[in-house]
């Protein structure tokens, strides 16, 4: 191979590296960046994704605690008139209501 | 309410077998209270007492002497659930048997319930109904609303559970419990009577409460229950082996939900792949969609399949050419469609280019995530009675997107939105199971059953094609199966979504309307007691206040 067929040769590879960037090196560097950020981009994504699908199903959670909420209040009154009418049956009229301060 | 007896039959309609073994002086007194305070008269309630203490056996014959449909025995030593229960049913005289454990209630109307459906199925073999939870300050807090008859889902976990009804003669037929399932026999005797049972009737109502219990398997403490699952997985080997399936059954860890993995036959899938060539961000990239769901798959399957690419004329020379190196090694033809866009009408065109005995319709815009992602999904797509199977997609953010479609006054999405990993109402989410139709931006079916309903219909050239598909699947009595063991990115963007559910007034819409009426409300794997336009599984009096 000639000096000049060597330098031909020399300037084609200058010219690809040109193509490419400052070096192979830094090319892998911005592929290997490039993956770190799709997976960064990916995560936090994902984070969002899991906040949001939370809320949705916080939403059927708080539909089934209000409906606790509801039989809770049910009992209770339910309840309180029993106790009531237990009283009602000892004493022969209800109990006069506490007095507020 | 007295009912007519037949005939041919002398004894009562109902037995309700009880084992007994040590509950609470009080709930034991509250269980026989319920069973006596039945609408329905024509019973008799069979109490075995499995060596239980000397308070326990005298509640029981207590009973026996206040009504004289009670009887009891009493085991001379404790042999467990299974010694007990075949004891009751040797006992039984009723024309079928209602399973009732020694600490639970039936509503009062349960067995008239069950004794009109028996009126009206004539041929009913097995009757299951809704369940609820009960805490022990008698709150009920959880109903399990059941689907119609999903013979999927019970070999993925023993959803039928209580109120059990079983018809006697073909519980003796089968041979009774059986010993080596103890924990779980009686998922094993459900499995056995309904591969023989005529008929499979779901009740939608709560005739049964599960009164939850400081260790109680509904409370969650199911470590000592242990041997109880195990004994679920093989049973459900057990039937899997009766039917004639090759497959393996693990325990996963969701505890009494297993998962079957059957064999996989030789069999070639055509993947029909309509696109346009576009792309879009996604993760924060330009993504080329029908290259990256080609190399996709490619790289999640070593199956024979082959790929028909359906491309509308838009799509770019460059964009094929790198599709075919992307399906690299397996064929793939390029279909060209002419002609404004239908997307129904693409996939009817690569149905007809395609060879495989298996069709699977395929979005561009998806991501295979399962190593062997077909697997999970040919076997079933190959049984004669399965129209459909479709798998768990999920949007780039993680969150669900399809987990089968439920025609709920509109066709929707089980638990759309909701996080990707959601277990669903009774672990609907983690098991393989029937539903109202499966998505066809990812839906398996066979070439032949593809065929025989005339492919999709070209009138509804972009909105619900696929749910009129499924109805049509439906209607011919397929079943569509939808699988969790297989999972996809979809990168369809929620807001287009919500925007395709506000375009439900179109022209596809009321078409589709016309053509199936109420089968868009009454979805057999849904609930008529369920919220209506929902896909969460809520009550509708969760939400109205009552």
């Amino acid at each position: 191979m000639s000096d000049q067929e060597l330098s031909e040769l020399r300037a084609e590879v200058d010219r690809l590296r040109a193509l490419l960037g400052p070096s192979e090196q830094e090319y892998a560097q911005v592929r290997l960046d490039l993956l770190g950020a799709v997976d960064a981009a990916r995560g936090a994504e994902a984070a969002l994704g899991e906040s949001q699908g939370r809320c949705q199903a916080l939403e059927a959670e708080i539909a089934r605690l209000q409906r606790s909420h509801r039989w809770l209040r049910r009992e209770l009154s339910a309840r309180i008139r029993g106790a009531l009418r237990k009283l009602r049956g000892g004493r022969g009229r209800t109990p006069a209501a506490p007095r507020v301060p | 309410m007295t009912p007519p007896t037949p005939q041919n039959f002398a004894g009562p309609r109902f037995s309700v077998l009880t084992p007994v073994y040590n509950p609470s002086p009080k709930v034991l007194r509250e269980m026989i209270a319920s069973v006596i305070a039945q609408d329905f008269t024509d019973w008799e309630l069979i109490l075995i007492d499995d060596g239980s203490v000397t308070e326990i056996a005298a509640i029981c014959d207590e009973a026996a002497r206040q009504d004289s449909r009670v009887r009891v025995a009493h085991r001379p030593a404790t042999g467990g659930i299974v010694a007990a229960s075949n004891d009751a049913l040797a006992m039984a005289t009723g024309e079928f048997c209602v399973l009732v454990d020694h600490d639970d209630l039936l509503e009062p109307d349960a067995l008239a319930q069950v004794f009109a459906a028996a009126q009206m199925y004539p041929d009913m073999d097995y009757c299951y109904s809704d369940e609820d939870l009960w805490s022990p300050n008698g709150h009920p807090y959880q109903p399990f609303t059941k689907p119609a008859w999903s013979p999927e889902r019970l070999r993925s976990q023993n959803y039928c559970s209580h109120l059990s009804v079983l018809r006697r003669e073909l519980m003796l037929t089968v041979g009774g419990f059986r010993d080596e399932f103890e924990g779980s026999q009686d998922h094993d005797l459900i499995l056995r009577v309904t591969e023989q049972a005529r008929r499979v009737v779901h009740i939608p109502e709560v005739l049964y409460h599960w009164r939850v219990g400081a260790q109680s398997v509904a409370a969650g403490h199911n470590e000592a229950k242990q041997y109880a699952f195990e004994a679920g997985r093989a049973a459900v080997a057990d039937h899997c082996a009766r039917i004639g399936w090759d497959a393996t059954v693990k325990m996963t860890a969701d505890q009494g939900v297993y998962r079957i993995r059957r064999a996989v036959p030789d069999v070639l899938t055509s993947i029909i792949i309509p696109t346009r060539g576009l792309s879009s961000v996604v993760w924060g990239v330009e993504r080329v969609h029908l290259i990256e769901a080609i190399a996709s798959v490619v790289a999640h399957t070593t199956r024979r399949i082959e790929f028909v690419i359906v491309a509308d004329s838009v799509t770019s020379d460059v964009v094929l050419s790198a599709a075919r190196r992307a399906a690299h090694p397996y064929p793939i033809r390029i279909i060209p469609f002419e002609g404004p866009f239908n997307f129904s009408a693409k996939v009817n065109l690569g149905a007809l280019y395609a060879s495989g005995e298996l069709l699977l319709l395929l979005n561009d815009d998806v991501d295979v995530i399962t190593e062997e992602f077909l697997d999970p999904m040919i076997p079933y797509a190959l049984d004669a009675d399965v129209g459909a199977v479709g798998a768990k997609l999920l949007f780039a953010d993680g969150r669900l997107q399809h987990g089968g479609q439920v025609y709920n006054h509109n066709p929707r999405h089980a638990y759309w939105g909701w996080p990707g990993d959601t277990e669903g109402l009774g672990m609907m989410m983690r098991v393989t199971r029937e539903c109202g139709g499966v998505t066809a931006a990812c839906l398996l079916t066979r070439a032949e059953v593809f065929h025989e309903m005339g492919g999709f219909c070209a009138d509804l050239p972009s909105n619900f094609n696929d749910v009129d598909f499924n109805l049509k699947l439906a209607a011919a009595h397929y079943r569509r199966i939808w699988t969790p063991h297989t999972e996809l990115y979809h990168f369809e963007s929620v807001s287009r979504a919500l925007a395709a559910v506000d375009k439900a007034t179109t022209r596809d819409d009321a078409f589709l309307r016309g053509r199936w009426g109420q089968r868009l409300v009454n979805d057999p794997y849904y609930h008529p007691h369920l919220a209506p336009d929902r896909d969460d599984w809520v009550p509708a009096d969760w939400v109205t206040g009552q």
